[in-house]
């Protein structure tokens, strides 16, 4: 388990990471999501040990990876733009990265490389960013270590090769119980494999969690009222109303309670038709942050 | 185990640019061949190690090119990133890359040594007797200035956040010593101190805080003599202050290398103490750079120049002045220094040693037993060849010391001094430390050192064919310009001219020396020794005279010979409007040459331009037979001075 306790990182005078707590259970993703200068990547390079932190600390099963070449053997750090050798080939690559990580396989990453259509013998100047983020995500995956962290895991990747590297992701998380943190700007990339998110706003964590208990305790309900009168008033003072939005005659509603109870009040007040809609996960985070105060559209927009 | 596993993989890791292994032996591959080239065409020129210049710069140059190869790695956060994230300790990887910049030097250096080495062997057998201990001291001394570059330059990549700012960093250590004493130290002195001329032991500490200077000054760089280059040895002080170099800056790359956050890259300093350091070093060194100007206002200068400092350095303008203890130190030790200079200006102009402490003396007095040209060149309290080579000349020890000690003392006690000349000494103490002043002189000052110019340790110096003996087998020659003639002269000739000649130099008084100027010399040969000397003949040396005279073709005038035509060129006579002009005037017909009978002095007998001034603006060209070839022969004359 990765455990993020009390974490802060100064650059100067600025605070890039402030105050920063969650943990992070063996065989899940994290999404890490945030604005450009939300504090990121500089949660992730303390993670990989590239930065010490100021305060607080992170460790892997209970050990600092922070010059620890034994905890780090489990890490591999991923960064949105990744070093390689000047002329260096894949082959190469791996290598250099085998002496790093003894777990890691050749042939899985020659395997991967054909999937990928991917020339081992080009040097990996020659390739595109996309094709050159496909190479370092298989080395990543074949390195053998039990924690990935990314930087903007799918920058550059089409649709077809983001599916197709979402599900491997999914496989080694299945055959090895492998841990992803992957950091990206936009909530939707990673909504789809997350188990757990955290969305970073001037170096502080507004949320983390597990997003299944989550939209267990919150739900979206479209309804209709007779007539076109405003029912917010009436809602909030029956409900833990955390949206309201009126379109038409539509009322739909986010609300935070247990399923039935929620919908037996909205009974209550008579309504021509009431149904719950599923929630996706920015949805869920919207909603969330909105009831923290946070303007939600300067996080996520 | 596994340790030792991981230093050797990351040790190939660090190899894998091929950058520095490719330099290195590169260039001591071309230096060998060019070494060996050398060594077939001259052996007596040409050094393969100790007394090589190129040798230096090929060892500075990689020290600071494999510096910059193995640690560029510091400046780029790309790399850092990627070195920094991979299951290795980062001391791991930085000295790995440290030793491996090295790994690719000494071993290209030994060989290059040794092979350079066994081809001198092979083709001077002289060398064999000098070919393992200069081959191993070769070795010793290039690694040191290797070293000494290297770690310097690994320290400014440390140091500085960018390129620029290591660049810079690598900059301001190796000329720092430079500017401090070279700059500042001489400027105070010169500005404070009236009888300032050197303070050597400003001079050492530059050469010592100079890596360049010391690095020159360890390689032998200055030597051009086969032997001293095979035989040298370093000073003990430069091999210290080389350790010294090399110790310091390894300590300080060890302990910043821990410290050195990869946060800070992209900023100009790496560590805050460093951007500490450079304001107050910049603050200092501008303060006194400035404070020889405004000496009373010294405070205020360091407050003035601590605020431009921290205004250029600092980003954050509300940070200003927030050190306010920096700030103290910095104006305590900028009135330390001018407050010292000021306060010991009395006791430096006032120095005279005490006789018991005093081993040698050297003096120069500007213009005497010297040409014009020479003195023309020589300025009051500033270094220059000529003073140094007369007070390398006038070294004196006796009877010589005692008086000059008097002569100076003498001058210190006159007031309202209009000098004419000046005089530069160098008090060499018994304790081996040099003290040099130099000393306005007048017309009086100037008479009254005919009491050192007596003594006979003078004379030895200024006239050394006092000191020669047996010359019966040496070669005599006249010469005056015109005509260069051997002196048919038996072995007991030669030995009596040479003591006449001795004994009326040392009867000779300064003052005679007012009355004429030579009228030619003697230049005395030995062929067995390959020695030579010339005995400058005067018109009052009347026996040398009178002996001279007596073979034919010895002429003391030009005008004894057959002259064609003269040239005047007077540079001085042209009015302000023709300023730079130049008057000349070509006087053939013999009744206008006779004017010039005994007015005419051959340029080359002009040594007594302070006690015999000639007429220095006017150039005289003369065509002269001379009567033995019947060529004729152009001399260069300065004219007497009209009465």
């Amino acid at each position: 388990m990765i455990r993020i306790q009390d974490v802060t990182k100064f650059y100067d005078e600025v605070c890039a990471v402030h105050h920063v707590s969650f943990d992070i259970p063996d065989g899940t993703v994290f999404g890490l999501v945030g604005t450009n200068g939300a504090g990121k990547s500089t949660l992730l390079r303390m993670m990989a040990g590239v930065l010490a932190c100021d305060s607080g600390n992170i460790t892997y099963d209970g050990i600092s990876s922070y010059e620890n070449p034994e905890c780090k053997r489990e890490v591999f750090y991923l960064p949105d733009t990744p070093y390689y050798f000047p002329n260096a080939n894949l082959e190469e690559m791996i290598d250099f990265y085998r002496k790093q990580y003894p777990a890691m396989e050749k042939e899985s990453v020659f395997y991967m490389a054909e999937l990928f259509n991917l020339d081992m013998g080009l040097p990996l100047r020659t390739f595109s960013k996309g094709m050159k983020r496909q190479v370092f995500l298989i080395l990543a995956l074949c390195a053998g270590t039990k924690y990935l962290l990314c930087d903007e895991v799918f920058d550059g990747l089409d649709p077809v090769m983001t599916e197709a590297v979402k599900n491997l992701f999914r496989k080694e998380m299945e055959e090895r119980k492998l841990t992803i943190v992957a950091a990206a700007h936009k909530l939707k990339d990673l909504e789809d494999i997350c188990h757990n998110m955290g969305i970073m706003h001037k170096g502080g964590i507004l949320k983390s969690g597990d997003m299944l208990e989550r939209i267990g305790d919150v739900i979206r309900i479209q309804c209709v009222f007779d007539g076109k009168r405003d029912m917010e008033q009436e809602l909030k003072k029956e409900l833990s109303l955390l949206r309201y939005e009126r379109e038409g005659y539509f009322t739909t509603l986010i609300v935070k309670g247990e399923k039935e109870e929620v919908l037996e009040r909205i009974q209550n007040l008579n309504p021509v038709f009431a149904e719950e809609l599923p929630m996706s996960l920015e949805e869920i985070f919207m909603a969330e942050m909105e009831e923290a105060g946070y303007d939600i559209c300067k996080v996520l927009c | 185990m596994t340790s030792v596993k991981y230093y050797v993989n990351w040790l190939k890791e660090a190899g894998r640019g091929h950058v520095t292994a490719f330099f290195s032996w590169a260039g001591f591959f071309i230096y060998t061949l060019s070494a060996f080239f050398g060594l077939q065409t001259n052996t007596d020129a040409c050094f393969f190690g100790i007394g090589n210049e190129r040798l230096l710069y090929l060892c500075a140059g990689l020290g600071v090119f494999s510096a910059a190869a193995e640690f560029w790695y510091l400046e780029q956060p790309v790399k850092l990133d990627f070195y920094y994230s991979l299951p290795v300790k980062r001391e791991v990887i930085f000295w790995c890359r440290y030793v491996h910049g090295i790994l690719h030097f000494v071993p290209a250096l030994t060989v290059s040594m040794i092979l350079s080495g066994f081809y001198e062997c092979g083709i001077d057998t002289e060398f064999l007797a000098y070919a393992d201990v200069y081959v191993i001291r070769s070795i010793f001394v290039f690694t040191a200035v290797f070293f000494i570059f290297y770690h310097i330059c690994v320290f400014a990549l440390l140091a500085g956040g960018r390129i620029v700012s290591a660049v810079l960093f690598f900059s301001v250590i190796v000329f720092f010593s430079q500017a401090v004493f070279k700059g500042i130290g001489e400027a105070y002195a010169d500005h404070f101190f009236q009888t300032y001329y050197r303070i050597p032991f400003l001079e050492r500490l530059k050469e010592v805080l100079a890596p360049w200077l010391l690095a020159q000054r360890l390689a032998g760089a200055a030597i051009y003599d086969r032997r001293e280059a095979l035989t040298y040895l370093p000073e003990q002080a430069d091999v210290f202050a080389a350790a010294l170099w090399i110790v310091l800056f390894g300590l300080f790359i060890f302990c910043l290398q821990k410290r050195r956050k990869v946060e800070n890259v992209g900023k100009l300093f790496a560590f805050a103490g460093v951007e500490r350091a450079v304001v107050f070093l910049f603050s200092i060194i501008l303060s006194l750079c400035l404070g020889i100007f405004f000496t009373g206002s010294a405070i205020v200068l360091v407050f003035l120049v601590h605020l431009l400092s921290e205004g250029l350095i600092q980003r954050k303008k509300e940070a200003l002045f927030q050190r306010k203890g920096q700030l103290i130190v910095e104006a305590a030790l900028v009135c330390l220094v001018t407050g010292g200079f000021l306060a010991g200006a009395g006791f430096f102009d006032d120095f005279i040693p005490e006789k018991e402490k005093l081993g040698a003396i050297r003096i120069c007095v500007n213009g005497l037993d010297m040409s014009y040209e020479e003195a023309s060149q020589n300025l009051f309290g500033k270094e220059s060849y000529g003073v140094e080579r007369k007070l390398a000349k006038y070294k004196f020890t006796e009877e010589g010391l005692a008086e000059s000690l008097s002569w100076l003392a003498s001058l210190k006690e006159r007031t309202d001094v209009k000098p004419e000349t000046f005089a530069t000494v160098c008090y060499q103490m018994k304790d081996g430390t040099e003290k040099y002043r130099a000393y306005p002189v007048d017309g009086e000052g100037l008479q009254a050192f005919s009491r050192v110019f007596e003594t006979g340790e003078y004379k030895e110096k200024a006239y050394p064919a006092v000191l020669w003996e047996d010359v019966g087998e040496n070669r005599f020659t006249w010469i005056d310009g015109v005509s260069e003639r051997a002196l048919k002269l038996t072995g007991e000739e030669k030995e009596a001219f040479l003591k006449k000649y001795k004994e009326e130099i040392l009867k000779l008084k300064m003052s005679e020396l007012t009355t004429a100027a030579p009228v030619g010399a003697v230049v005395m040969s030995s062929d067995k020794w390959g020695e030579k000397e010339t005995l400058v003949i005067y018109p009052f040396l009347r026996e040398t005279c009178e002996f001279l005279r007596s073979f034919e073709g010895v002429k003391m005038d030009l005008s004894e010979y057959d002259v064609r035509e003269l040239r005047v060129i007077d540079v001085g006579a042209a009015d302000n409007a023709l300023s730079g002009g130049v008057i000349k005037e070509t006087y053939e017909a013999p009744e206008e040459i006779l004017k010039w009978k005994g007015k005419l002095v051959w340029k080359e007998l002009d040594i007594q331009s302070l006690l015999y001034p000639l007429d220095y603006e006017r150039e005289v060209e003369a065509e002269a037979v001379e009567p033995e070839s019947g060529a004729v022969t152009e001399i260069k004359c300065f004219p007497e001075k009209s009465e």
